[in-house]
């Protein structure tokens, strides 16, 4: 598998509402293979957005957070966003274009890319997320489950080394929500998902992180991790329906 | 109210106000740009905002829109610099594609619609200050004299530039204008006491939480806006006495509007 | 930006637009709509040829008749409420021949409109000279704003359905949809910046090039022929 590596070390990132900068996340370390998956699982409120704006620079952050060895600062925004793909909780924050085709191709029109090779890479980007022939489509008259693949659809055309998805599934009937963990278990880069479904890390059999307010208080692979009843109730969650008896 | 194409015949005077509509949004993208370019999206969507509330505002006295409510709520929300330049793009998208205001009046448009309220607004902000009251009040009184301060520019603009009859004209469009103002005004004083309420921060202007890093000022077309708009005026003011064939014309219209405001 | 927030006035892909940059049709447009409303006010010669240019206009952008119309009324009753004070002191020739003029341009006016995409328009002001902060902010407008319409629409609907009654837009709308823009314009924000978003390119796209000089030419020609002739 091919991606970047992650690398996080004491991060403490603050959101700067009404006047008082509060600490969000307190001293969190993380490290994350290329190529691995990773759910950072938590109820809401537990920051997990928090934790993603911060790895694109997009909320202030101390401590230190490297994408393929690249450290995070003002320098290398631009090197560091190229490398990671964001894909937002709410696909019409990132929907904008008229048609499907433009919407994918924009990413890699905006760093120099045209014609033939861009045509190329929208077609892999669609044909990735299972919506090819959906090109001249409007954006905003897809279903949410479409919506959600194409937002993917327009971070992967640029062909990032990490994507960074907020809530995938959530929302999602079933069927929507089975295509949309096909399409992630089929992605060849480096996973890092914020989701409260933990059904769907057990099926993307990642590795787990749980966070409560803004505290790493466990990590472990799926399978053992949602298998502890008593932990995940602490963190303010539930076990995982296919694990009930 | 806009002013469309083909009403002023007078076309010194036109273009004097369009020079100095300009001069007025060139000073604005100066502040604007030097600032913080990652404001273009911000200014952006809420100008969709002013132009979203008209699509779907029923219009409730003739010339009455959307604008100075937006300019007024625009102004307090994202601060002078940035309110001018989003109404400029909304006048802008209005004259271009909808045939609302003119191409050839758009300066003067700006100027009555964006310039004007944007300023008279900010400036009461100072004069009332940051509480609730002081808020809602230059939310009010902000809204309506800058709704009155447009009206008696286009009035003036249409007596001294297309012969209108003075008294009529300036009873008309100030008269009209002005029961819109105070309707607007109301409205917006409402508005401003729900956003304090369900949004503080975003009166306070703070810079976003987001985009922390991103912070890139440009100080590459400060210079450029600020030249552009000291020529832009010294031009209008060399086409104003050209406005008028005679110096006697002039002062005689002028007594007219004297005699029509008295 | 959704195809019900601001539906296109001309049929596509037509001669006009192909023959043409976009800048250059705006250009031309505006060039045409100074002439006529610069025409001396009941010249008749000047009145039939701004006639004939806006058929000539017509022909050429095509638009759709029921958009353009219902563009064009709200422009004309404008014209109206202007000329009322020259029809109140009895000089009700020279407001007719002025509202004429006005109406002659505001027709040229919206049938380059028709013409223009408005995924067209920012390239096409920043290709003639509008500072890219601005163009970059006309951009985002047209976005953001089948987005924010459709928001504006829920939030009223949503008050209906609850049992509220009047207008559509009362001060808790405007606020609500105030609050919920400006969170949406944070995110947007960033999103076109995490994909690298690039303002200078789109002036690339629009600007002046060779194939213009006949359709500029040939406007500034009919111009100069309407003044004289005038």
């Amino acid at each position: 598998m091919s991606g970047q590596s992650i690398h996080i070390e004491r991060l403490q990132v603050w959101r700067d509402d009404d006047s008082s900068r509060q600490c969000v996340i307190d001293e969190l370390s993380l490290d994350i293979a290329p190529g691995e998956r990773v759910a950072v699982a938590g109820p809401n409120g537990a920051c997990k957005t928090s934790l993603l704006l911060a790895m694109v620079g997009a909320l202030p952050f101390s401590g230190t957070i490297a994408v393929g060895g690249q450290v995070l600062e003002a320098k290398s925004l631009e090197a560091v966003r190229r490398e990671v793909g964001y894909v937002f909780a709410d696909p019409a924050d990132q929907l904008f274009l008229p048609t499907v085709r433009e919407e994918v191709g924009f990413g890699p029109r905006q760093r120099g890319v045209f014609g033939e090779p861009l045509a190329a890479r929208v077609d892999a980007a669609l044909d990735a997320v299972g919506l090819r022939g959906f090109e001249e489509r409007s954006p905003l008259a897809l279903s949410l489950g479409e919506q959600r693949r194409l937002a993917a659809a327009t971070v992967l055309s640029s062909a990032p080394g990490a994507l960074l998805f907020d809530e995938p599934t959530a929302s999602l009937d079933p069927r929507a929500r089975r295509a949309m963990l096909d399409t992630l278990r089929a992605l060849d880069a480096t996973l890092l998902l914020a989701t409260h479904d933990l059904d769907a890390v057990l099926d993307l059999d990642a590795r787990v992180v749980l966070l409560d307010a803004g505290r790493l208080i466990a990590e472990g692979p799926a399978a053992e991790l949602l298998r502890d009843e008593a932990l995940l109730e602490q963190a303010g969650m539930a076990l995982p329906l296919g694990l009930q008896r | 109210m806009h002013l469309a194409d083909g009403i002023v015949t007078n076309a010194p005077l036109l273009v004097a106000l369009d020079l100095v509509g300009a001069a007025g949004v060139s000073v604005a993208l100066t502040r604007f740009v030097a600032r913080d370019s990652r404001r273009i999206a911000w200014t952006g969507t809420l100008a969709a905002f002013v132009l979203a509330a008209q699509a779907i505002n029923v219009p409730m006295v003739p010339g009455a829109s959307a604008h100075v409510i937006g300019a007024g709520l625009l102004a307090l929300a994202l601060g002078p610099a940035e309110a001018i330049v989003a109404m400029t793009a909304v006048l802008l998208v209005q004259a271009l594609m909808f045939g609302d205001g003119g191409i050839t009046t758009l300066g003067l448009n700006v100027l009555d619609m964006a310039v004007l309220p944007v300023l008279i607004v900010q400036g009461l902000r100072r004069v009332f200050g940051e509480t609730k009251r002081g808020l809602t009040l230059t939310a009010f009184t902000g809204t309506f004299v800058g709704t009155v301060a447009g009206a008696a520019v286009l009035a003036t603009t249409l007596v001294l530039g297309a012969d209108a009859p003075a008294r009529v004209t300036f009873g008309w469009i100030v008269g009209v204008q002005g029961v819109a103002g105070l309707i607007e005004g109301v409205l917006a004083a409402v508005a401003v006491r729900h956003l304090i309420g369900r949004a503080p921060g975003l009166l306070s202007r703070r810079p976003s939480a987001l985009v922390a890093l991103d912070s890139n000022a440009t100080r590459r077309e400060s210079r450029r806006g600020l030249v552009l708009a000291m020529v832009a005026i010294a031009v209008a003011l060399m086409l104003l006495p050209l406005a008028s064939s005679t110096p006697d014309a002039l002062e005689v219209v002028v007594q007219r509007v004297h005699l029509a405001v008295r | 930006m959704t195809s019900s927030a601001l539906p296109p006035l001309g049929s596509a892909g037509t001669p006009f637009q192909r023959a043409a940059s976009p800048a250059a049709r705006l250009l031309a447009g505006a060039v045409l709509v100074a002439a006529i409303a610069t025409t001396p006010v009941g010249s008749l010669p000047a009145l039939s040829i701004s006639l004939l240019l806006l058929v000539a206009t017509l022909l050429a952008a095509r638009p759709r008749l029921r958009p353009f119309a219902r563009r064009a009324l709200p422009a004309l009753l404008v014209i109206a409420a202007l000329v009322v004070p020259l029809v109140i002191t009895g000089r009700t020739a020279e407001a007719l021949a002025m509202g004429a003029r006005a109406t002659l341009a505001v027709g040229v006016a919206l049938s380059v409109a028709a013409s223009l995409g408005l995924d067209e328009l920012p390239g096409a002001l920043s290709a003639l000279g509008v500072p890219a902060a601005l163009a970059a902010v006309v951009e985002t407008m047209l976005r953001q704003l089948g987005s924010v319409q459709d928001e504006g629409r829920r939030i009223v609907l949503a008050r209906k359905l609850r049992g509220a009654r009047g207008f559509g837009v009362g001060p808790e709308v405007l606020s609500a949809l105030l609050v919920r823009t400006s969170a949406r314009a944070e995110r947007a924000e960033l999103a076109m910046r995490l994909r690298g978003y690039n303002p200078v390119l789109a002036r690339e796209r629009a600007r002046l090039g060779r194939r213009d000089l006949l359709l500029l030419g040939l406007t500034i020609a009919l111009a100069i022929l309407l003044h004289i002739a005038a």
